[in-house]
């Protein structure tokens, strides 16, 4: 599953997104671009509107104003099955994994593979197991058996399932919301690992983070924002840490 | 996984444990005796089938039965319904024993014929039955291939007769009297019910309604019903332990009313003595509970046994509550039993 | 690992991941928690049958008393298919003993009605349906507690029968019912044999189809299950609709074998579909278990009683002794989480 990735191509564009919940304006006229083959990072502090904006590009909301484009196509998504087919995963903090589950049953699960003929027709376990073992397999996770329950596994080996999900089903883009909050330094590593391969195979990934380091280290562009305004956006290698920080608490003003 | 092999360990000696304990106790059932063994009587295995425990009315018949088995030397295995409703349960009671070589059940069933499938498989093995207290349904019976060899039991629409009359005389003329019954559609309950309105004609009656043979559920229909009807001048139930719940019913409401029940349980008694309770169609469940197992033993020595016996009912009420009370279980005076003469020694 | 092997156009070979040997499999597996709340039944289950035939040993194992068991098993049994499904959700019905005889005076109506056998089973089986799927929705559309639901429809279910038979039973006189009560293949009677077919359709359902799995996400995790597109809604009416259904089946092969459609509840029902589904090791948190668990769990308690029985064990003790059984098995399981 590999696409060819051309330079400088914009995958997802949101125009003046307006969101409003009540009498609280959580966005208020927010345009950002990603590219393919890019990591996107979105900063900001707590009631940026990081998580809202995320919500609406992945169908879970719908915007009050504005529009979003798909490489170039304008798009409307009214569930997040519509985003999803449109080429566009997320992956929450929650995980969205069930514990009880296993590995393989939590990757097909909505998307189980059938064997036999309507309407009879049943799970073709055999398939989705040996499709299990490809998908973490492509994107190097060690797991010893995709027939683990997600209750056994650790925060890192689920953050990486629940990231091979994504990136198994999505063609485009894939949506990452404090990935490695939870986790420990080597663990923090691996996931890092994850989701270079991930640009590497050209989708676009869309990562809110508050840990600026990572953000320097894994992204090629990094918008801010604060108060549901994205105040500037910029290439990783033209800022520095502490510029992010000033640019987030407000002590340093916003460049046009 | 060694915690759960221990676990597994403490689980199975537990279990084990109850069952040891219990099955050492279990000699408390079985009432052979040496002394009393006689040549015709030794070695007959009788079985008991009745209703609940909670009821004193049947622990009475426990008593008369086993009083019987220790007279004459024989083995008696007494099972109860698991709850007062529980049919199926008590079915299946009934089938575990009758494999277990039996040489007579004696068996009240709950309805008039829960028990059938097991009774006919008992008749197909040659076992005869003896029905004590309420009445099996002999057609569907009969259709299950199973027969009955005698019935002992008190004849309810006569006690109720009795009851009515009873409660007449205390109330007088144009009373309105409340009617409170057992198992909804239950021909020993239907039957006391009809027996006490024909017995009280002339008076005016509210309800049936249904308790159960539940104490909780009659005081909560009498409660009811005295709301509902304020002039409400008496009460009658189908039996002992729903005149109980309708006693307190009566007491929490302050008023005069008369209550009557059906059975004379223990309880019932010492209630008439101290006047919370009027009376009650008393039966003797000893009695009958005696009468089962000599026709049991009859018939399972190849007697011929009387078909119908109809147990003694006697009005307990201020009047002879003290006869009563001394000689409890037995009835005031002396009652002879027809079985007695047949059981070969 | 070996490192990915990148040729000039790009394509990246990788190897997959070695399958750990045939024992280490095995070991992982004893160690897993729900190996053993599966198999904590079935342990029981033989330790019971150990110490029964010990304590009787010329007649607990007797044909007539297996067969015995078998027949006193089959309500239980099939009520519990339909209990095991709601608690998988995270859900429990409190109402199936309420809905047998709901369905059950359904049955008695038609039957003294006159109407043919067939159409007295069948609307025994849809009103437990019917029941059920007002449970299902009552909780899944307007996100009201299963308990509260379901114990609440269990008085109504009460009430429902009460007035549709008048507080009276009826009596169900049929030959091919009596046939089906009565008749055994081998110690096997009729009845068990219906409830060990719908459990063999029952856990396959759950097992190889993708209900079964939406089933298992709805009560591990409802949000997530929802977030990810599972319909869970509908999941929730549809076990609520297997439970009312399980208990019209049994209601008819209740009717079968006292020979009446009678109007009171029988609450042992309940309580041992309950236990019987702890003990067969699915979680009352939901999200995991099979059926055949609480199938065998539902045997095994009519076994305690019958083996009590077979022994001569006084009334007082068969209670003790079941209660402790139920105790310690559920402790158990518990454990093993």
């Amino acid at each position: 599953m590999i696409n060819i990735v051309e330079p400088d191509v914009i995958a997802v564009e949101t125009k003046n997104i307006v969101k409003s919940y009540g009498s609280v304006n959580a966005l208020k006229g927010v345009s950002i671009t990603a590219k393919a083959g890019e990591v996107t990072s979105i900063i900001g502090d707590n009631g940026a509107g990081k998580s809202t904006l995320i919500k609406i590009i992945a169908g879970v909301e719908k915007a009050d104003e504005g529009s979003i484009e798909i490489f170039g196509e304008p798009v409307s998504f009214h569930t997040p099955e519509a985003a999803r087919e449109a080429g566009i995963e997320t992956v929450y903090q929650t995980l969205g994994l069930i514990e009880d589950l296993t590995i393989w049953q939590n990757l097909f699960l909505k998307r189980e593979v059938m064997i036999g003929l309507p309407p009879f027709r049943i799970l073709n376990k055999k398939v989705m197991r040996s499709e299990a073992v490809r998908m973490l397999a492509e994107l190097d996770v060690h797991i010893p058996s995709v027939k683990a329950r997600v209750r056994g596994l650790s925060g890192g080996q689920r953050q990486a399932v629940a990231i091979s999900r994504a990136a198994g089903w999505s063609s485009q883009v894939v949506i990452m919301d404090e990935p490695t909050a939870a986790l420990g330094v080597r663990e923090t590593a691996k996931v890092e690992e994850l989701i270079e391969r991930l640009k590497a195979r050209g989708l676009a990934v869309i990562v809110i983070s508050h840990n600026f380091d990572q953000v320097l280290r894994l992204s090629e562009q990094i918008w801010v924002m604060r108060q549901g305004n994205v105040i500037t956006g910029m290439r990783a290698q033209d800022t520095s840490g502490d510029e992010l920080v000033s640019l987030i608490t407000g002590a340093k003003k916003a460049k046009a | 996984m060694a915690r759960r092999k221990r676990a597994a360990g403490i689980m199975a000696a537990f279990a084990a444990g109850t069952l040891l304990l219990g099955a050492c106790s279990s000699g408390s059932e079985d009432a052979a005796t040496e002394d009393a063994a006689t040549g015709g009587t030794a070695g007959i295995k009788i079985a008991a089938v009745i209703k609940d425990e909670a009821n004193p009315f049947f622990g009475t018949i426990a008593e008369g039965m086993r009083e019987a088995a220790a007279e004459y030397g024989v083995d008696l295995t007494v099972e109860y319904a698991p709850t007062t409703n529980d049919e199926v349960g008590q079915a299946d009671k009934l089938n575990t024993l009758a494999g277990q070589g039996f040489d007579c059940f004696v068996v009240i069933p709950i309805s008039s014929n829960n028990l059938n499938q097991g009774l006919g498989q008992v008749t197909a093995a040659g076992i005869p039955i003896v029905n004590i207290d309420s009445p099996v349904d002999t057609e569907g019976l009969a259709a299950a291939g199973g027969v009955i060899t005698a019935f002992v039991g008190t004849d309810n629409f006569q006690a109720g007769v009795a009851g009515g009359k009873k409660m007449k005389e205390i109330v007088g003329d144009g009373a309105t009297i409340g009617l409170i019954a057992g198992l909804a559609g239950n021909v020993t309950s239907n039957a006391r019910i009809d027996g006490f309105q024909e017995g009280a004609a002339g008076l005016t009656f509210v309800g049936p309604v249904t308790a159960d043979w539940e104490t909780a559920k009659a005081l909560d229909a009498a409660k009811a019903m005295i709301a509902a009807n304020p002039e409400i001048a008496g009460i009658f139930a189908a039996n002992d332990t729903m005149a109980q719940g309708i006693a307190q019913a009566v007491a929490e409401s302050g008023k005069d009313i008369k209550v009557m029940g059906v059975d004379g349980i223990e309880p019932i008694l010492v209630d008439i003595e101290s006047g919370k309770v009027t009376g009650s169609v008393s039966q003797y469940p000893w009695v009958m509970g005696k009468l089962g197992v000599e026709a049991c033993i009859v018939a399972a020595q190849g007697g011929t046994v009387t078909e119908f016996v109809e147990a003694p009912a006697v009005v307990v009420s201020a009047d002879n509550v003290a006869e009563a009370i001394a000689n409890f279980p037995k009835p005031p005076g002396t009652f002879e039993s027809p079985f007695a003469a047949l059981i070969k020694k | 690992m070996q490192t990915p092997d990148v040729k000039e156009s790009g394509v990246v070979h990788v190897a997959a991941p070695e399958t750990p040997s045939r024992l280490k499999q095995i070991g992982f597996s004893l160690k897993s928690p729900y190996f053993w709340a599966n198999w904590t039944v079935l342990l029981a289950l033989i330790i019971s049958v150990i110490v029964f035939w010990a304590l009787s040993p010329d007649t607990f194992l007797s044909a007539y008393n297996i067969s015995t068991i078998l027949t006193a098993a089959a309500v239980p049994a099939i009520l519990v298919i339909g209990q095991a499904f709601v608690v998988m959700t995270a859900g429990i019905d409190l109402s199936n003993a309420a809905i047998v005889t709901l369905a059950a005076v359904t049955f008695g109506a038609m039957f003294a009605a006159g109407q043919p056998l067939v159409l007295c089973m069948g609307l025994a089986i849809i009103m437990g349906i019917i029941a059920g799927v007002v449970n299902g929705v009552v909780i899944a559309q307007f996100k009201i507690n299963d308990f509260i639901v379901t114990l609440g429809m269990l008085s109504l279910a009460q009430g429902v029968a009460l007035v549709i038979s008048n507080a009276t039973p009826v009596q169900v006189i049929s030959e091919p019912l009596a046939t089906f009560a009565l008749g055994k293949i081998g110690v096997f009677p009729y009845i068990m044999i219906l409830a060990v077919v719908l459990l063999i359709i029952a856990q396959f359902v759950l097992t190889q189809t993708r209900f079964g799995t939406h089933v298992l996400a709805t009560g591990g995790n409802t949000d997530t299950a929802r977030a990810m597109g599972v319909k869970t809604k509908a999941m929730k009416i549809a076990v609520y609709a297997i439970s009312g259904g399980a208990a019209g089946i049994a209601s008819i092969v209740l009717i079968s074998r006292i020979g009446a459609a009678e109007p009171s509840m029988n609450t042992s029902l309940l309580l041992n579909s309950v236990a019987a589904v702890v003990l067969g090791g699915v979680s009352l948190f939901g999200g995991r278990g099979n059926i055949v668990g609480p199938f065998v769990g539902a045997i095994l308690l009519t076994m305690i009683i019958n083996g009590l029985i077979v022994a001569g064990v006084p009334q007082y003790y068969q209670f003790i002794a079941i209660g402790l059984i139920v105790m310690v098995s559920a402790v158990l399981v518990r454990s093993a989480k």
